[in-house]
């Protein structure tokens, strides 16, 4: 009961420092989900070009280009997958640091925790599902209007990624240049479509769900370091009040 | 003044504030109770400010709620007067079962009056309980002047 009524309480008294904390997961998670698009949408295209591909035989005529501009799909995936991995570990590292100042704060308020007989479990487990909370509320903001925005979003990412991101490593510059592929040649697709294709309301969906899938990885990396400083930070004040 | 004489349970005694830890040789690290960091919560309601551990304790200490804390129950921490405050930690401590309590500077800090009430309320806590309190003060006047009218 009492955890129930003091959340919401303790958010409103420490109210500009849950703003900042709010506003620190909405950023990471909007930049993770972004991040997290770019990756599925380029494994995507990876996929469907790969399946493409498949229509020409590698002997023929024009088919480096096609096998350029893959290992240059392959090269961008990494990248962004790299991306994501940088983001997530120093969103650890400033998420921990922010923790570390916030307890320090809040220390008499934790000391008026341990005089009331509570164990460091529960002090600990009291601020982490404040943490909790304040993410919850966070993850509902990013998430929702995603949702919202969720058509003009892909199609928005899709140009950036086709204009900005993925120009540099496109050895491939005009569907021009792909001509030779084609000729004598029937396909279901076009030399335009294999180089900018357009996705389907039915794909963007699918590519949401992807990136539903993985957000649990970076949620767990906004609450985990608060966790674990937590338990240093309650226990070095514990020990500091026997000496 | 304390004066290394061995303790009874249920008795106050008044010491200044350095010399507690020379004199102290209980293996039980006493409960603190500090006018400077009052340990209240501050987006916490007095009742709430309990924190009691167990409901169980609260029977016993029913008594004790109502007399010193009936009026400030949905008062939030920040609101509390400095006498309110001190019922709450002081709750706290019986709720958890310490026998030996050291109330800090609180005395030198009141005004003379709620001092005085303060100190025959704790008076009569320390004999119920069976506790033994130690009250800091910096003060000798002071201790002389509680001495006339409370403790004897």
């Amino acid at each position: 009961m009492f955890f129930i009524k003091s959340i919401p309480a303790n958010i409103r008294y420490y109210l500009r420092q849950s703003i900042v904390i709010y506003l620190v997961d909405c950023f990471f998670l909007g930049g993770m989900i972004i991040t997290l698009s770019l990756i599925s949408l380029e494994r995507y295209d990876l996929h469907r070009l790969e399946k493409q591909l498949a229509n020409f035989s590698h002997a023929k005529q024009g088919a480096d280009p096609l096998n350029q501009l893959i290992e240059g799909k392959h090269l961008l995936l990494g990248r962004y997958q790299l991306i994501g991995l940088l983001m997530m570990i120093i969103t650890i590292i400033l998420v921990g640091i922010l923790a570390g100042q916030a307890f320090k704060k809040l220390r008499q308020d934790i000391e008026t925790f341990s005089s009331a007989a509570w164990p460091q479990y529960k002090i600990v487990n009291y601020y982490t599902l404040i943490a909790l909370c304040i993410l919850v509320l966070a993850s509902i903001t990013v998430i929702v209007g995603w949702l919202v925005l969720n058509s003009y979003y892909w199609h928005g990412l899709e140009v950036v990624n086709q204009r900005w991101l993925q120009k540099p490593f496109r050895p491939v510059q005009g569907p021009q240049a792909l001509q030779p592929l084609f000729k004598n040649h029937l396909t279901d697709f076009s030399s335009r479509s294999l180089l900018n294709p357009v996705l389907h309301e039915s794909t963007k969906q699918s590519l949401t769900n992807q990136v539903l899938r993985r957000l649990w990885l970076p949620l767990l990396s906004l609450i985990v370091p608060i966790f674990i400083v937590g338990w240093y930070q309650v226990n070095h004040f514990s020990k500091m009040r026997k000496l | 003044m304390l004066n290394k004489q061995p303790l009874r349970l249920g008795e106050v005694y008044f010491s200044q504030p350095e010399m507690i830890n020379q004199i102290l040789q209980s293996a039980e690290q006493p409960y603190m109770i500090d006018y400077q960091m009052p340990k209240i919560l501050p987006f916490a309601t007095g009742w709430d400010n309990l924190l009691l551990p167990s409901k169980q304790v609260i029977p016993a200490l029913k008594q004790l709620i109502k007399q010193h804390l009936k009026q400030v129950r949905d008062r939030l921490g920040t609101e509390l007067t400095v006498v309110d405050q001190f019922w709450i930690q002081l709750i706290r401590g019986l709720a958890s079962q310490h026998q030996l309590i050291v109330i800090n500077h609180f005395l030198d800090e009141l005004p003379p009056n709620d001092a005085r009430q303060l100190l025959k309320d704790v008076k009569q806590v320390a004999a119920k309980w069976q506790i033994v309190i130690i009250i800091t003060t910096n003060q000798e006047a002071i201790f002389n002047n509680f001495r006339a009218q409370v403790l004897n």
